[in-house]
């Protein structure tokens, strides 16, 4: 009898790793077309029916076709200690089936998970190291997490990235009825992807997605491949039990159980908080106080553990140690602002350049970092409690144009931060040119920045004399041999406007054509960028930030020598944006120069990028026009 | 006279007074933490005050002798940049059997001046202190000082016990911040005799002494030949021996400055080495660790993991011989063996000289790190009758061994001798050829050594240079639009690099590549050729057009007949520079450009030829244009002869690109005809 189940057992195993599994051949010609790897069958298992623990089991068949396909395994698990990774291992099958590797847990290396930000953080991952002899082959992944935490549920992404294509992917969502899990999809139209939802069980199932290709100027993954969120309504955070419907009740929940607690100070620190605004009359005036007063007596030193990992560290003990993360430091703000009467909210958002939302119709824990915001009338000003340069009510490109979750006393709010314009991204280049019989110029250089392109710059004062001489060799680059001296930048923080003075010599500037020169007159702002072809383009067109720059140039020619085939005028208007050039004869010595170019930000049919290369390379070209400056002198 | 010798007294004395200070613990005075930037590096944002490292040798009977270090700072912050050296991370390595480095004792304060010019203090505590296990070898911990602010002073102090006497970190003097004075002493009994080896630009001087040191430890004994056993017993022994004290101080040490390529500018601090060269313990034999280069290649083959992995051969032989049957020619061996190895085995990844899993079983497997590879290559090629040897080497990242240590190396190549000639193989990289290996390893010198334990330097440089040459052919239209073809072969290092830069991409994603930096030009018809065959040069074929690829100014035309592959961009922009310029191997680009004007314009001026030199035999440029009927004819030539360029010719060498950019920016003038 013994016997018998262990063969039955075995005639099991076999079945799950059946030969045809593991054939290249039986692979489409369409999923592998551009792709580095074939995700051939992926089963994930998310099981919640348990009130306190959370089940996830993945098995993953990946058919890494070439090495660059090596990167799309995903053969790590992170693990905290809410988190217990039961099983790991991985087989590793060549083209024709046979097994040629076996790892087991042990042969995982277990390392910290720190983000190389944080100085501390306990999250640790197991990952494996596996070297691949033969291409292609298959590696199948196995795994099983059992989990106390059910605040984060694992995402689906049945394309995990660009250039890697999908023949079946399935996730299987077992639940409890009283705490059925919301869903949140994105793209999942125009896709072989099924939905099921039947009692106690969500399933979601996608067969046959073709690879991406990474294409320049479109909009970020997330927005573009299939993908869904889980959450529940009633979860468990590091044994701290949350919930939430809507933003509403989530708020409440966040500001009970994360904010309540950590918002005390010494009794002399509030009084050194009052006597700091005693002269203050304005709320404003009073905020820009205490953010200076932070900005001065604190750094960011980013350590996660347990809790803390969302919680903020108390207001007293930021007081008391001088530092803390995003979280700590934002709410030890708010607690010195309370002080003053005012009043502020914690935010909670996506940090980074691609402005990602809050996905604000699906209520559940999101955002990677935490700002302030004071509402002042119907307004609101942000503050970024990390930095100890910017300036107050400044947010930047890393966490502009976007909608985040503000906890007010009301509960959770949705609420969009402020979006720079085209107008106020703006860039102002004066510059006077001399030029001498040799062809060499001198010049001096002015620059005034705001909006986002102060973003740019403003650190640029905190840099040491090379590096700054290195900015501006990068920056204009397409200038040989360039001495720059006398840079001198003023930081207006209070009207948020960043100016450089320079004064810049290029020796042979003016390209010698038998005696005559060829001038090319945009000296300080030359567009050298044209966005790469794509013959058959798939993604729309995403162009991220709008701006606009503004060049007026003086050119004075030396005595002997004359202005001649002065180019035309040029003005282009498109629906990405404008590009104007004027080139204005003053005396018989003297030239102007103006250059007027705005990007406006938008999204924009695949169509249109044909036009907007275009529309760029017609700029590279106008920057390179060129006068004749003839010798008179024969 | 007497006012100079006021001066001298004055100068004297107020060197004295700005010695004085209280290097001790909790000492820190108001006018370190009144100090508003440092006294002669204004542009410094830290300094440190004062660094006392101390290490001693401690013995119990159960582990031996062992080492404490102690370790203080001081450190004044002057800025908020300045911030970062308020969090520190101690590397604690961990070894097998439990012998791990371990720290205690670890405190500190943060002092800074109150509202009321008092001084105010904020001790280390926990809260700020945090242990990390980074990997399986090495503990970390790291800790961050309380209330910073600008101005303030901090000290802290720890105790490293470490096990790991012939593997001791260097004593450092240097920072990028200033150190106004560094203290070392490290003493060591005399059973240890350690070599020191100073780095770094910045003289010192190392005092030494020897001392009686008398050392009482416990020891527990049993009596085994005693019938019924007794009770094992524990008593105090004393030994007497001399030790060495080496005593190094340093005071003012400028900080350390960044330059552009320099690489890992921790290679050139100020520091000093203790390497374990011999241990002579009473009684027992002398055992040796290192000395001279060819002990440390010595203790290197001599040790399992390479030596005797050289030796075995039986796992291979039956494949090799039949791999090799009847081939004479001793290249052909070498050609097939290589490619044998190269086909059949793939790099884990991880460097070293000394085999991970052993030759065997990688050779089983098909994977193994660079000595499992390298060595079973070399061991296969002597069994072939080649003369071959393992070449050790440290790889750029790894830093150039200065004295001679087992840890200066941490790759391994095969080197065949022909004559004077090594040539020096690398089997770990599917597309490296006989003689080119990859510039991570191309660093500097290499140490062969053979079976009879000789050993001398190789040179890594490449003596034969990367070559492309293009054969270009430009039609010029009268709508003001370039087209053409390009034919590119190339050759040694830049084959290469090709392979792999391109190797794996798609067609779409090679055009977009070879594209990226073109500007208004186009390609079309992109072919490469032995992208995927090593031993043969790339080629690389293709279409252009540059739509306004000329230039009319005022009814003329311009352009420069260097078109798209013109150099735009001067590598070199720093006006000054301390540390060599390193190509990795000398290079020849070689142009050749058939120009068919359009119809109706005739020639009105080219620019002249040229020919540019850099110092005696180090590189050189040629530019010569001339007209051949209805075509110009241009060939081109840059040549870069040696992979070193020395900083001092960095002016010289600046100057040179420019001079090529500028000649190249040279336009041809076309008029109507």
């Amino acid at each position: 009898m013994k016997r018998f189940i262990t063969l039955l057992l075995f005639t099991v195993c076999a079945t799950g790793i059946s030969q045809n599994e593991f054939s290249i051949t039986s692979l489409s010609k369409e999923l592998t077309t551009g792709a580095n790897s074939v995700l051939v069958d992926e089963f994930i298992e998310i099981d919640l029916t348990s009130k306190s623990k959370m089940h996830y089991k993945t098995r993953r068949v990946v058919a890494v076709l070439n090495d660059l396909g090596n990167d799309h395994l995903r053969t790590s698990i992170g693990y905290d200690a809410e988190t217990r990774v039961k099983n790991i291992e991985a087989f590793v099958y060549d083209a024709f089936g046979n097994e040629i590797e076996h790892y087991r847990k042990k042969d995982f290396k277990d390392v910290s998970a720190a983000d190389g930000i944080s100085l501390y953080s306990d999250d640790r991952m197991l990952f494996l190291h596996h070297t691949p002899t033969t291409y292609p082959y298959f590696l199948v992944f196995e795994s099983e997490v059992e989990s106390t935490d059910s605040a984060f549920l694992p995402f689906w992404y049945p394309l995990g990235g660009y250039g890697r294509s999908t023949q079946k992917s399935v996730v299987k969502v077992k639940y409890d009825p009283t705490n059925k899990p919301k869903y949140y999809s994105l793209n999942l139209e125009g896709h072989e992807i099924e939905i099921s939802d039947r009692e106690n069980e969500l399933v979601f199932s996608a067969k046959n997605l073709k690879a991406i290709r990474y294409e320049d100027h479109s909009p970020s993954f997330y927005l573009l491949a299939p993908n869904v969120s889980f959450a529940l309504d009633n979860f468990q955070l590091k044994g701290v039990p949350g919930n939430g419907k809507n933003w509403e009740q989530f708020g409440k929940w966040m500001d009970d159980a994360l904010l309540s607690d950590v918002n005390e100070l010494s009794p002399a620190t509030v009084a050194t908080i009052k006597s700091l605004v005693a002269n203050e009359t304005t709320n404003e005036g009073k905020a820009r106080k205490i953010y200076q007063y932070v900005q001065d007596k604190v750094r960011y030193i980013s350590v996660q553990i347990g809790i803390g990992g969302w919680k903020p560290m108390p207001a007293m003990d930021v007081d008391k140690l001088a530092y803390g993360d995003c979280k700590a430091l934002t709410n030890y703000t708010k607690t010195l602002l309370e002080v003053a009467g005012i009043p502020s909210y914690y935010t909670v958002l996506y940090a980074g350049d691609d402005k990602r939302n809050i996905k604000s119709d699906f209520t559940s824990m999101q955002g990677n970092h935490a700002i302030l915001a004071i509402p002042n009338g119907d307004d609101i000003t942000w503050l970024e409690c990390t930095s100890q340069d910017t300036p107050f009510g400044y947010i930047g490109d890393f966490t502009d144009d976007r909608e985040v979750l503000m906890i007010t006393p009301e509960g959770g709010k949705i609420a969009r931060t402020k979006a720079y314009s085209t107008s106020e991204n703006r860039q102002e280049n004066t510059a006077k040119i001399f030029l001498d019989t040799n062809g060499n110029i001198t010049a001096t250089f002015n620059s005034i920045s705001g909006g986002l392109k102060y973003d740019e710059k403003y650190l640029l004062p905190k840099r040491k004399q090379e590096e700054v001489e290195k900015y501006y060799k990068n920056k204009w680059s397409y200038i040989n041999g360039l001495n720059i001296g006398n840079i001198q930048f003023q930081n207006n923080r209070e009207e948020v406007v960043f100016t450089e003075n320079a004064s810049v010599q290029i020796p042979g500037y003016a390209n010698a054509v038998g005696n005559d020169f060829l001038f090319c007159v945009n000296i300080f702002n030359q567009s050298q960028y044209v966005p790469p072809r794509f013959l058959d383009r798939k993604q729309d067109l995403h162009i991220h930030q709008g701006y606009t720059d503004i060049d007026t140039l003086e050119i004075n020619i030396p005595e002997g020598f004359s202005l001649e085939g002065l180019p035309e005028n040029e003005k282009l208007e498109t629906k990405f944006g404008s590009y104007n050039i004027t080139f204005e004869k003053i005396s018989d010595h003297k030239l102007v120069y103006q250059r007027e170019l705005i990007i406006n930000k938008g999204n924009h049919l695949k169509e249109e990028y044909e036009n907007y290369r275009d529309f760029r390379r017609a700029i590279t070209k106008g920057d390179k026009a060129k006068i004749l400056i003839k010798n008179t002198i024969q | 006279m007497k006012t100079r010798l006021l001066s001298i007294t004055i100068l004297f004395f107020t060197l004295q007074t700005a010695v004085a200070q209280n290097f001790k613990y909790g000492k820190v005075s108001e006018a370190e933490l009144l100090q508003k930037q440092h006294p002669t590096d204004a542009t410094a944002n830290a300094a440190i005050l004062f660094r006392e490292v101390k290490t001693n040798f401690e013995y119990t009977s159960d582990s031996g002798f062992y080492m404490v270090t102690d370790v203080f700072e001081r450190v004044k912050i002057y800025t908020k940049e300045g911030f970062d050296w308020a969090t520190r991370e101690v590397d604690l390595y961990q070894g097998s059997g439990g012998k791990d480095d371990e720290i205690s004792g670890l405190k500190g304060v943060t002092y800074s001046l109150g509202a009321d010019g008092k001084i105010q203090e904020a001790k280390l505590k926990s809260e700020g202190i945090f242990d990390v296990e980074t990997s399986k070898y090495l503990n970390q911990t790291k800790f961050t000082m309380p209330n910073l602010s600008e101005g303030c002073v901090i000290e802290y102090r720890y105790s490293i016990k470490s096990p790991f006497i012939s593997n001791i970190d260097e004593f450092k003097f240097q920072e990028r911040i200033p150190v106004n004075r560094v203290e070392v002493r490290f003493v060591s009994p005399e059973y240890f005799v350690f070599q020191t080896h100073q780095k770094g630009w910045l003289p010192y001087k190392i005092g030494k002494d020897r001392r009686d040191r008398n050392l009482s430890f416990s020891q527990t004994t049993q009596d085994i030949g005693d019938i019924g056993g007794s009770l094992p017993k524990t008593e105090t022994r004393n030994i007497t021996f001399k030790e060495d004290i080496y005593e190094i101080n340093m005071d003012n040490v400028p900080a350390m400055k960044e330059e552009a390529y320099a690489g890992n500018i921790e290679n050139y601090a100020t520091s000093l080495k203790f390497e374990l060269s011999y241990t002579d313990f009473p009684g027992s034999t002398m055992q040796t660790y290192s000395t001279t280069w060819e002990a440390a290649t010595r203790t290197i083959y001599n040790t399992d993991s390479f030596g005797a992995e050289l030796e075995r051969s039986n796992y291979f032989e039956k494949d090799i011989d039949a791999l090799l049957k009847g081939v004479s020619n001793p290249d052909e061996k070498i050609a097939r063996v290589f490619e044998f190895v190269k086909s059949k085995m793939n790099w884990n990844s991880f460097n070293g000289y000394f085999t991970n899993e052993g030759v065997k079983e990688a050779y089983k497997k098909g994977t193994g790190n660079v000595a499992d590879i390298n060595l079973m290559f070399v061991a296969m090629l002597r069994h072939a009758g080649v003369s071959a040897n393992p070449v050790l080497i440290s790889t750029k990242t790894n830093g150039i061994p200065l004295f001679p240590t087992i840890n200066g190396f941490n790759y391994v190549v095969a080197g065949v001798e022909m004559g004077s000639n090594v040539i020096l193989l690398d089997a770990t990289h599917k597309d490296s050829e006989m003689g080119i290996l990859q510039p991570k390893i191309l660093n500097w010198q290499g140490r062969i050594i053979r079976k009879d334990l000789s050993s001398d330097w190789v040179s890594l440089s490449p003596t034969s240079p990367a070559i492309r040459d293009a054969m270009v052919t430009i039609n010029l239209a009268e709508d003001l639009s370039l087209s053409g073809e390009t034919k590119n072969r190339f050759t040694g290092h830049y084959a290469l690099m090709y392979r792999d830069d391109y190797k794996n991409l798609g067609e779409l994603d090679i055009q977009k590549e070879l594209e990226k930096d073109l500007g208004q030009t186009e390609l079309s018809n992109v072919k490469f050729e032995n992208l995927k065959v090593s031993n043969q040069p790339v080629s690389l074929h293709y279409n252009f057009e540059t739509i306004d690829g000329l230039e009319n100014v005022g009814g003329k035309l311009y352009f420069s007949p260097m078109a798209f592959l013109a150099l735009k961009e001067n590598p070199f922009k720093l006006e000054k520079r301390d540390y060599p310029i390193d190509y990795g191997y000398p290079i020849k680009d070689r142009y050749l450009v058939t120009i068919n004007l359009p119809e109706g314009y005739k020639l009105e001026s080219t620019p002249e030829n040229a020919i540019f030199s850099l110092g005696e035999n180090m590189g050189g440029f040629k530019y010569m244009i001339s007209q051949v009927g209805n075509k110009l004819q241009l060939s081109v030539e840059l040549s870069i002869n040696d992979s070193f360029i020395s900083a001092e010719d960095y002016g010289n060498l600046k100057k040179f690109y420019e001079m090529i950019i500028a000649k190249e920016a040279e336009k041809v003038v076309l008029i109507k005809a």
